[in-house]
């Protein structure tokens, strides 16, 4: 290669050498191969270790997913499906529901519940967790499909799931979302659901996607807040292009948006529909993810829902009960430079210690996902590129995330669940017959609010359409698994093997015994000599999914015992004192000591 | 050696070392290491476009093979030149080699590297977003020796560097672009929105608010500045400017202005997929630019003949120009085709409404209704239409569902007062008004609606000149129109103020008598100012000619409403 050819207008040689140096490093890399999806930072071959592995096959939990696609480029075939985790027998382990999809058809053609192929089964499953405990501590984990005899039959185009106790019963119920008519099932407590009906919420039957509990009036009973995408139906599907003018599913930007919906609990495990009544339905939004949470520390919790290629919705609660959308004056309805995001998944954590929850959003390929850092009032700033999550998220599409601590160093890292929405020509052409694989992601926190890309392991390294995480702990030994839900593929169950060698401490926060857990309630672990921890307890984040409702606290090298403060959803709070680590503990309301905000230093023995 | 033969010897040694240069230069252009190109995967693209790249290859090919052996330059070109086909389809990684051989063949041109980073940076990893930085800042470096660059184009280099240094968190060096952009342009909007977003970063909240106040000013249909310093103004706490400029952001549709990168242009205007065209289209409609929206939809028909999404909009232009039966026609088209058709439906529905073919339009919304029996838009039109042929009843039944569907739509809880009025229960239509305003904020229509019963109903226990009168002055006060002047003259002679109610009778007569589109309404605005004069209110809110709703008056001589729809394109 030449370095010196000289250039015929006089200019400086250097810059011109630069140029060729820069193109020569640039096009070591452009070798024809298709873009990467996101891994070409991962460190080299014998590097760090891989903190997960899938377990699927070997656990039993055997799930594919079928998005119904028959070449029309429905819309509703690419948003993929979540899932619940959640203890429906009470046993102590976390179970799993997953929607199904089925064959997408116009009225006029077969059957909508009918497919070509009769052995895909498309009732939505339930795997119940039968985790084996040896007396060695050895963890065995087997999940067996109880779909059969649980008593749900539910054949609807899936989309998401909340798993929560609705009706105050101590068991844990379901809410299904779905592409058409939800679904409210009630845990019998013997092992099946029966379907529920609220007559004062007819379900309109539109496109529903995630979905969050939260007690938003402050009566005690769980409320649903449920995020309606676009007005699409089979019969209105348009069709789109790329610039090439290839066929390809459609943004949302071409179908009208939904005003999302939010059903109070009437205080018998039914809802009623508030929509209109607390301000949000003349507001649509095209909403993908939801977190309720006390985002500007005044008691109540709030709504934050991410709208796909629009303004975000912050739904403030007052004080008269309505919810005011204020997004735009709080910084957190668009990007930094103003302009609306992707948005499918999103949570809610305080990553950086200082008290309050911030929001963590995921996006497009060609996107950033995006940081928003809440100072502590509601305020928010896009912090992304002073964090280290800008660039290596650009390369990618993501759904399902979390912030989650999975080395249990203390500090709350994230995972991405990746995976395009546009077809990737190059491996279309390559044979690949569903080409919209990327690989997932996960980063690290460094200390210092900054993040690296830490994607390393046989999960991150194989290109899947993944959509929906639901995170919890499965094998009940300290450290947090994560179950993927791949669009049209097998779902993965990633097995935490590295956060349990450091110090952790599990809690349960219940309002009574043998109820469920305090939806709203926020946790913190209060340590000598360490960053006081906040979490909160909450199912929801993520992308059309419902989490583990325990809290895992990650305290590092620090082997405990530490202090224990739960701040109430009514904002009474409680402390419990010489709670050891490596455990999992239940906290239930009136057994710890009440009083007002902690203080640093622990009790004395004479206390 | 004699002064002469010294002279000859010294341009002889010249020219030979020229010629031992040009040969240098040749030997080595030829050993210039270039890279294969591989061919794209098209194979899901339409015939259009894959002749198209076939063509743009088959072209460079030649270019290659004739230029083998020579400066170099002509080589360049046809990689570059093929490079930006690709770019413009998105095969961008194809594109990434042809700019990469350009480059090395043309190593002061700044297209090349420019390009290249544009096509490593879309979708890029976090290393080819660093590779295109210093591309970019080389590029720049090139641009600035470079008299034929384009200002603007070295504009638009500074603020992708910048935000190329952005996205890798080199913030000092992102804020230098930004700052040079704004020595060459004070008030580009975009440099100082980035330079508003980095000072909100840093805490500099009063400098984030100047840097976004100047964007606005250069540019106030700017919604992603204007939002952003709402948010500014909220964290300043000046909570009613920030909710004064909220509701200004969610007014302004689009995103606001965007400087140009002409070599982009220039890029994407190679692009001649159908997809593309549409795009470029509905722009040029945004714009106004209807007669070249026109020329490129039926330069897409032409490429694909049943591609509906330009069906539609040609469509939609057609019946703008007054070519009513064209646009139909399209519109039908689109029906038959399949793909777009409820769509179809709904818009053939609207325009055989304003065009008084009711009866064609409620088949139209029915179709819709059939598609998509949520849907409050089309049962709002079906009740519309009915209400227009006098079928009160059912139009009510229409009206009551979709106000029990959608509370935010105001034409629906209108028409259901009008119907109930028309069919002579006029209390329970007046109670219907009167729930909607008392839930507060009620939209003029319904309060203009309320204060004609409450000024002119027949039925004596329902009228309330007061309250009219009240309600009347609001109105007018926050917007006057005809329907409004009329509506405040009806409330004055209710309270026996008739010589208010002939001025202001007379204001309506007159904007009504130099409003062409209006003059339909003469008579009986004419009879109210008649019966005024004659100390007489009016028993009557709304005449025979003054049906529900408004915005389709059937009266209207066809020719003046294509004579409308003229004007405006």
């Amino acid at each position: 290669m030449t370095a010196d050819t000289t250039p015929a207008r006089g200019a400086c040689l250097w810059p011109v050498a630069l140029a060729i140096l820069v193109v020569a490093v640039a096009t070591s890399g452009c070798t024809g191969e298709s873009v990467q999806t996101g891994s070409d930072d991962s460190p080299p071959a014998g590097g760090p270790e891989a903190p997960f592995r899938d377990v699927a096959d070997e656990s039993g939990f055997d799930f594919v997913h079928y998005n119904g696609m028959s070449g029309e480029f429905y819309m509703c075939e690419m948003v993929g499906v979540g899932a619940a985790l959640f203890d429906f027998d009470r046993d102590g382990d976390l179970d799993v529901y997953i929607p199904q999809g089925h064959l997408l058809t116009l009225p006029s053609d077969e059957p909508a519940d009918e497919t070509a192929d009769d052995s895909v089964d498309v009732r939505h499953r339930l795997f119940r967790n039968d985790l084996q405990v040896a007396e060695d501590g050895t963890r065995t984990l087997r999940f067996t499909d109880v779909t059969d005899t649980c008593g749900i039959d539910e054949t609807g185009y899936g989309m998401g799931v909340v798993a929560a106790d609705f009706d105050n019963d101590g068991w844990c119920d379901l809410y299904v979302t779905n592409f058409g008519v939800n679904r409210h099932y009630r845990n019998n407590g013997d092992g099946t659901f029966s379907q529920v009906d609220s007559p004062d919420a007819v379900d309109p039957g539109l496109w529903s996607t995630s979905a969050s509990v939260l007690d938003y009036d402050g009566d005690g009973w769980l409320d649903l807040f449920v995020c309606e995408y676009v007005r699409f139906t089979l019969h209105n599907s348009r069709k789109c292009f790329t610039r090439g003018g290839a066929r390809d599913y459609c943004g949302p930007q071409v179908y009208t948006p939904e005003p999302d919906r939010l059903l109070r609990n009437r205080g018998d495990g039914t809802f009623e529909d508030v929509s209109e009544e607390v301000g949000i339905s003349r507001t649509g939004g095209p909403a993908l993810g939801v977190v309720c949470c006390d985002l500007n520390q005044d008691g109540r919790t709030d709504i934050y829902v991410a709208n796909d290629g629009a303004a975000n919705h912050y739904w403030v609660n007052h004080p008269d009960g309505r919810l005011v959308n204020e997004a735009i004056l709080s910084g957190c309805a668009f990007s930094r430079n103003g302009a609306p995001e992707a948005s499918m998944g999103v949570d809610a954590a305080d990553f950086d210690g200082d008290g309050d929850d911030d929001l963590f959003m995921t996006h497009l390929q060609n996107e950033k996902n995006t940081l928003y850092v809440n100072d502590g009032s509601g305020l928010f700033l896009d912090e992304t590129d002073l964090h280290g999550l800008d660039s290596p998220s650009r390369a990618v599409t993501a759904f399902g995330t979390m912030w989650f601590d999975y080395d249990n160093d203390g500090l709350l890292d994230l995972f991405a669940a990746n995976g395009a929405v546009r077809m990737d020509d190059e491996l279309f052409s390559e044979g690949d017959t569903y080409p919209f694989g990327q690989r997932n992601q996960l980063y690290r926190n460094m200390g210092e609010g900054q993040f690296a890309d830490v994607s390393v392991g046989e999960p991150f390294e194989v290109a899947e359409v993944s959509r929906g995480a639901a995170f919890g702990d499965l094998d009940n030994d300290g450290d947090t698994d994560v179950i993927v839900l791949n669009n049209n593929g097998r779902a993965r169950l990633l097995l935490n093997g590295v956060g349990n060698r450091q110090g952790w401490l599990g809690v349960r926060v219940t309002g009574a015994e043998d109820a469920f857990d305090a939806i709203g309630a926020r946790v913190a672990i209060h340590r000598e000599g360490g960053p006081t921890l906040w979490r909160r307890v909450r199912t929801d984040g993520s992308y059309c999914s419902s989490s583990d409702p325990r809290v895992l606290f990650g305290l590092g090298s620090d082997d405990g015992p530490v202090s224990i403060e739960v701040i109430w959803p009514d904002g009474s709070r409680e402390v419990w004192h010489e709670m050891e680590a490596n455990q999992y503990a239940t906290l239930v309301r009136g057994a710890g000591t009440p009083g007002d905000r902690l203080t640093l230093s622990r009790p004395t023995v004479d206390d | 050696m004699s002064r002469v033969s010294l002279a000859v010897l010294l341009t002889g040694a010249a020219l030979v070392s020229w010629g031992a240069v040009r040969y240098v230069m040749v030997e080595r252009d030829s050993a210039v290491d270039l890279m294969v190109v591989p061919h794209p995967p098209v194979a899901r693209f339409p015939k259009g476009v894959q002749e198209q790249l076939e063509q743009s290859r088959a072209i460079f090919d030649k270019v290659l093979a004739a230029e083998a052996g020579t400066s170099g330059l002509l080589q360049a070109r046809a990689y570059g030149e093929l490079g930006k086909v690709y770019t413009a389809y998105e095969c961008f990684d194809e594109a990434a080699v042809c700019f990469t051989n350009a480059s090395r063949l043309q190593p002061d041109e700044f297209r090349w590297p420019y390009l290249l980073a544009y096509a490593l940076d879309r979708n890029g990893t976090q290393k080819q977003i660093r590779v295109a930085a210093e591309l970019y800042n080389a590029a720049l470096g090139l641009m600035q020796r470079d008299m034929s660059a384009d200002p603007l184009q070295i504009v638009a280099g500074r603020l992708r560097l910048g935000e190329s240094y952005r996205e890798l968190d080199e913030r000092e060096r992102a804020a230098e672009q930004f700052e040079a952009i704004l020595v060459l342009r004070p008030n580009h909007s975009e440099a100082l929105l980035a330079l508003a977003q980095m000072a909100s970063q840093d805490g500099r909240n009063q400098d984030a608010i100047d840097f976004l106040e100047r964007a606005i000013a250069a540019a106030p249909t700017y919604k992603d500045a204007t939002a952003l310093l709402a948010a500014e103004y909220a964290r300043k706490g000046d909570r009613q400017h920030a909710a004064d400029l909220q509701a200004r952001a969610e007014s302004i549709d689009g995103r606001g202005t965007r400087l140009p990168d002409p070599l982009l242009g220039e890029v994407r205007a190679m692009n001649q997929s159908a997809a593309t065209l549409n795009r470029t289209a509905r722009s040029l409609v945004r714009a106004g630019k209807y007669s070249r929206a026109v020329g490129l939809l039926r330069q897409v028909l032409e490429i694909e003949p049943h591609n509906s999404t330009a069906q539609l909009n040609l469509a939609d232009l057609m019946v703008r120009a007054g070519q009513i039966e064209e646009g139909h026609r399209l519109y039908r088209s689109v029906i038959a085709g399949g793909d777009g058709a409820e769509l179809a439906h709904r818009k053939l529905g609207y325009s055989l409404l304003l065009n008084g073919q009711t009866a064609e339009s409620l088949d139209q919304y029915r179709r819709v209704v059939a598609m998509a029996p949520q849907d409050s838009s089309a049962r709002y039109f079906m009740g519309a239409g009915l209400s227009l042929l006098g079928r009160h009843e059912e139009a009510l039944a229409e009206f009551r569902t979709v106000c029990d569907a959608d509370s935010s739509h105001v034409g629906a809880r209108v028409g259901r007062a009008r119907m109930l009025y028309a069919l002579g229960d006029y209390a329970a239509a007046q109670q219907s008004l009167e729930e909607e305003v008392a839930a507060g904020d009620a939209a003029p229509p319904i309060r203009m609606t309320l204060a004609r019963i409450l000024a002119a109903c027949p039925q004596d226990d329902l009228r309330d000149g007061a309250r009219a009168l009240e309600l009347a002055r609001e109105l007018f006060g926050e917007g006057q129109s005809v329907d409004g002047a009329e509506t405040l003259a009806m409330a004055y002679a209710e309270t026996g103020d008739f010589d208010r109610a002939v001025e202001t009778q007379q204001w309506a007569v007159d904007r009504v008598r130099t409003a062409r589109r209006l003059r339909n309404q003469l008579p009986h605005v004419g009879a109210r100012l008649e019966r005024y004069r004659s100390q007489q209110p009016c028993r009557d809110p709304w005449s025979d000619r003054e049906q529900f709703p408004s915005f389709v008056s059937p009266n209207t001589p066809p020719e003046e409403k294509s004579g409308a729809a003229a004007s405006s394109n």
